[in-house]
């Protein structure tokens, strides 16, 4: 089996790393290593190429089983080693054909890579995300004697419009409110697309996805500011995600 | 809120992780290198189009720019 390098994250090397990743699998259920490239210590495992290399990506990118599964282990790799050491995770599918490839690639990248490291240790990410509720959940407007039914449609209609604009108004208000209070605790952020699609199923539409990089001392508060904000807006859906390792920051800087 | 999700130093793999955030961090976040098999995803346009119909964008389903059209007078 031809086999090609599947990197999951950089780290800084801790005491015991063989025996933390003995049991762990990766993508494609394969071991995992810790290999030196360019002096920085990369998380990998041997991937076959006939399941990693162009065409065979561009088919399981659209197939989205093996993008969750595949996302999932990446995502089980780094969160182990984020639990031992720091890690700077790599994209999804950074794929190389050797040791000797991988190194070359690192090489101009290893001082940004080494101040990265810097200034992600003993800090986590965490995802603040808003909705808007449904515009069905608008109360019904009190109908005055004599409205005509059509009429009285219409103005359910604008009620409805109404109160689904003054819910995202309320969101966005809220959104740019709390990201102000949380800039404070957090040492960066940046802002994800809002999620919509058949993947996004909670209720209410998503106004604002945010992700903060925060030191692990301050998180218990960071929690509690989001919880404390969102408590005070009721008619406001916020959903509090993480910690997660530093995906959002990893490519700050020369990385990216 | 997520209470579950809320704590502090809960183990991130012993919690149900939504695939659209995991997807958020992985397909636009991490550090990019030039790859030897395709594959800087950043690149190529593939996982956004196929993304796209998953994750289509919230902006044309924002209605609260438009003005209000008219309804008339009970």
């Amino acid at each position: 089996m031809t086999t090609a390098l599947y990197s999951y994250a950089v780290l800084l090397p801790f005491a015991g790393q063989d025996q933390a990743l003995e049991d762990l699998r990766g993508v494609a259920d394969r071991p995992v290593h810790v290999i030196r490239a360019a002096g920085l210590s990369v998380a990998v495992s041997r991937v076959p190429v006939a399941d990693f290399d162009d065409e065979a990506l561009k088919r399981h990118l659209e197939d989205l089983t093996w993008l969750e599964d595949t996302a999932r282990a990446h995502n089980r790799v780094v969160e182990a080693l984020a639990g031992h050491t720091t890690v700077l995770p790599l994209r999804l599918a950074t794929i190389h054909r050797n040791e000797e490839r991988l190194a070359t690639v690192f090489a101009p990248k290893h001082q940004a890579c080494a101040d990265a490291l810097a200034m992600l240790t003993g800090r986590q990410e965490w995802g603040v995300k808003i909705y808007a509720l449904p515009a069905a959940q608008a109360p019904a407007p009190p109908a005055a004697p004599g409205t005509s039914p059509g009429k009285a449609y219409l103005l359910q209609r604008r009620a409805q419009r109404h109160y689904a604009e003054d819910s995202e108004r309320r969101a966005l208000a809220l959104a740019d409110r709390m990201d102000a209070e949380l800039a404070t605790l957090a040492t960066a952020s940046r802002r994800h697309r809002p999620q919509a699609g058949r993947l996004a199923d909670g209720p209410g539409t998503n106004v604002a996805n945010t992700a903060y990089l925060v030191h692990r001392e301050k998180s218990r508060a960071f929690a509690a500011q989001v919880e404390q904000a969102a408590a005070a807006v009721p008619e406001v859906r916020v959903e509090l995600t993480g910690p997660w390792a530093p995906y959002s920051f990893a490519g700050a800087g020369d990385l990216s | 809120m997520n209470e579950p999700s809320s704590l502090p130093g809960t183990p991130l793999q012993e919690r149900q992780i939504a695939l659209i955030d995991l997807l958020d961090r992985l397909l636009a976040g991490g550090v990019v290198l030039t790859g030897d098999l395709t594959l800087a995803i950043a690149d190529v346009d593939l996982v956004r189009i196929s993304l796209r119909a998953l994750i289509t964008s919230v902006e044309a389903r924002l209605p609260a720019r438009l003005p209000s059209e008219e309804v008339p007078s009970p």
